[in-house]
Order: structure tokens, then C-alpha cells, then sequence
């Protein structure tokens, strides 16, 4: 178990680490042109993608995916997973509620999206579509806790 | 006649009394046979010494301040005890036939494999109506104009699977809430909705033959 890398949400200006995988299902349920493939054990999903609030909506903007080529590891984008969306898709069939840790570590899990900072803010989505948001605060960090979303250890996984 | 019953019920308890604790000393002396092994002998000293506090006799809880589990087990154990002789029986007959009592794989069902289930089926619909309420409001312009949008080759597939019969449903799973509550949880005090997912399903002399999700998170 290790913990995750986050997505990145970009929302009023700021770039928030995002504790959700919205293409989850939809890589699962839509044929792929590219077979994605974890780099380190730190991103088993295989791709980083960069999200964006726009018009209330939830979209992809980007994304640095790895893919395996002849040479080893390659980083592609937009372009290469979905060739019919590059300036991005609107996640419209996203429901539910998409979570944005902020300020220092308070407790760090290894595991997934486990790890618990100072807020969260959480945004309320029907159909990619964002009706509410809030902010809960979770504690105090301890003294010298590292101020952004963190990643203890990772292990590089060899290509085959 | 009252004075019968007692006597009948004295040497049924007490027979019975008798009968439980021979099955339990037999069964350890089976236990001590199956592990008596030096390996596993040394194991286990090794472990009652790391971990004594689990060898150690514990003080009997009284039934109220008893766990749910506990209080079950203890029932289930008087149960036993009343009627002994078909607990006995059944012992017996798992140590000689332990087959008749093993529980038989499922065969298997595609249902399974669905996330739709009978009871998250809500209403009849046609393909029209189904399509007709997917179009995608997208100020951007970046979804495709077609029903169901970004998932349109999905719905295309799964219209594919209809055969003559196939009824379309529209269903709904519930989501719950992943619910943290402070101390335990690192501080975290909130509730977070998950797992509600949306779609239509073939349906076909009520079983689902396939789904198709439009909402997921």
C-alpha cells in the first residue's frame, strides 16, 4: 500500500490537489486507445490528470499520462488518450462529491488518499455539475509538518 | 407426574452436562495429537510468552456489559446445551461426513457481475425517452452533441445488446456515506456521500442482462 498521488483541480486561481479519480469508471467503461500503465507505485492509476471548474462545471483540462513504448516509459497527453477531446472534456457524469485537501500534513497514511491536512474543501457535483461547496477544518498540523500534499515513499516499477 | 418431569429433566440436563464436557476434553486431546509436533509446540510457547496478555484468564464480563458477538456466542452455546443430543448428532455426523456439511459453490451468475441489482430498478422507459432526456448542457461546447455525450459509444454498445423481449429500465443505486467521526478518525469529523450510480439496464423476465451507467463518482 502506498499513498496515492493526487489529481490537480485548478478552481478561482489556485491549484488544489484533488482526492478523487472522476476517469476512473469512465477509462474502465470506454474503450481506450492507449493502455495506460503505472510508472511507480505511487500512481497505479497511471496518469496525472489536471481538472478545472469552468461554468460551475467539472472538466479535464489536461493530463500526463505514461504509456509503455519501445524504449521504455513515455509521458503522453490529451492528444494520445483522448484524440477526440483535446481541449478537454466536461466530466458529466460525475455525481458525487470531489474532496481538496489544504494546509499542513496533520497525519500521514501511507495508503491511497488517507493522509489528513488541516481542511478540506468538498465539492458537492450532479452530473458534473457543482452545486455546493464547504470547508471543514480537520486540526492543527504538528510543528515542521510539511505544508503540501505529501508523498513518503514511492517504488519505481521496471518495465517488463 | 410433576415430580416425572423433574427427574426427566435432571438426568437430561445432567446426562447432557456429562456428555459436553467429554466432547470437549476429546476434542482438545484431538487438538493436542494434530499439533504435537515440536515446531509447533515451540511456536506456540514463543507466542504465549510475546504475547501473555492473550494466555492470561479473563475475568468473566457479566452478560449486560457483554459485546453483541459475545452475548451471541453465549446464547448460541445455550442453545446447544438444551438440546444437546442434536448437537451432539451434528458433531458426529461433521466429523464423519464432513462433506454432507460443507456448503456448495454457487454456480455462476452474470448478474453478479452487475452493479444493478433488481431492487435499484425504478421505471420502464423507451430508448427515445432514454435519449431524449441525455442530451449533455455543456456551455464550453467541448462534449459531443449526441445522446449521453462523452459516454455515447458506451450507450451505442450497450443498445447493441438488446434482443427481442429486452425491456429498458432506468435504475438508481443509493449511496452511502463514508462517515468520519473525529478521535478515531485523526481529527476528521464529516461524512462524505459515496457510491451512488445511475444508468439504464436491459431487463429480461426479471433479470438484468446488462446496464449502462450514466452517473457514477
Amino acid at each position: 500500500m502506498t499513498a496515492q498521488a493526487s489529481e490537480i483541480l485548478l478552481y478561482e486561481g489556485e491549484e488544489l490537489n484533488l482526492c478523487n479519480e472522476p476517469l476512473e469508471l469512465f477509462i474502465e467503461k470506454i474503450p481506450m486507445r492507449v493502455h495506460l500503465t503505472a510508472p511507480h507505485t505511487a500512481l497505479w492509476r497511471g496518469y496525472i490528470g489536471t481538472w478545472a471548474i469552468e461554468a460551475d462545471r467539472l472538466y479535464l483540462k489536461s493530463m500526463e499520462a505514461t504509456v509503455e513504448g519501445e524504449k521504455g516509459y513515455e509521458q503522453v497527453g490529451m492528444e494520445r488518450v483522448f484524440p477526440e477531446c483535446p481541449n478537454g472534456l466536461f466530466a458529466h457524469w460525475f455525481t458525487g462529491e470531489l474532496r481538496c485537501p489544504k494546509g499542513a500534513l496533520v497525519k500521514y497514511v501511507h495508503g491511497g488518499f488517507g493522509s489528513v491536512y488541516q481542511k478540506d474543501l468538498f465539492f458537492k457535483l450532479k452530473k458534473g455539475v457543482v452545486l455546493d461547496k464547504r470547508l471543514v477544518v480537520n486540526g492543527q498540523a504538528p510543528e515542521g509538518a510539511p505544508n503540501d500534499y505529501h508523498l513518503a515513499a514511492l517504488t519505481t516499477i521496471p518495465k517488463e | 407426574m410433576q415430580a416425572d418431569h423433574y427427574i426427566w429433566a435432571f438426568f437430561y440436563f445432567g446426562l447432557g452436562a456429562i456428555v459436553v464436557l467429554m466432547a470437549r476434553f476429546i476434542n482438545d486431546v484431538l487438538d493436542k495429537r494434530k499439533t504435537s509436533g515440536n515446531f509447533t509446540k515451540d511456536a506456540m510457547q514463543a507466542y504465549k510468552e510475546s504475547y501473555p496478555e492473550q494466555f492470561s484468564k479473563k475475568e468473566r464480563t457479566p452478560f449486560l456489559k457483554m459485546s453483541y458477538q459475545e452475548k451471541q456466542d453465549l446464547v448460541f452455546k445455550a442453545i446447544a446445551y438444551l438440546i444437546w443430543p442434536i448437537s451432539i448428532l451434528l458433531l458426529i455426523v461433521a466429523a464423519v461426513f464432513p462433506q454432507l456439511l460443507e456448503s456448495k459453490p454457487m454456480p455462476y451468475n452474470p448478474e453478479d457481475d452487475l452493479i444493478c441489482k433488481k431492487e435499484h430498478l425504478l421505471t420502464e422507459v423507451t430508448v427515445e425517452e432514454a435519449e431524449s432526456n441525455s442530451m449533455v448542457d455543456d456551455p464550453l461546447g467541448r462534449t459531443p452533441k449526441e445522446p449521453f455525450g462523452h459516454l455515447a459509444a458506451g450507450w451505442r454498445e450497450f443498445l447493441s445488446q438488446s434482443e427481442p423481449g429486452y425491456k429498458l429500465w432506468a435504475f438508481k443505486v443509493p449511496g452511502s456515506f463514508n462517515t468520519f467521526d473525529g478521535s478515531s478518525d485523526n481529527g476528521r469529523q464529516w461524512s462524505v456521500a459515496m457510491g451512488e450510480r445511475v444508468g439504464f439496464a436491459w431487463v429480461h423476465k426479471r433479470k438484468i442482462k446488462a446496464e449502462f451507467l450514466t452517473e457514477w463518482d
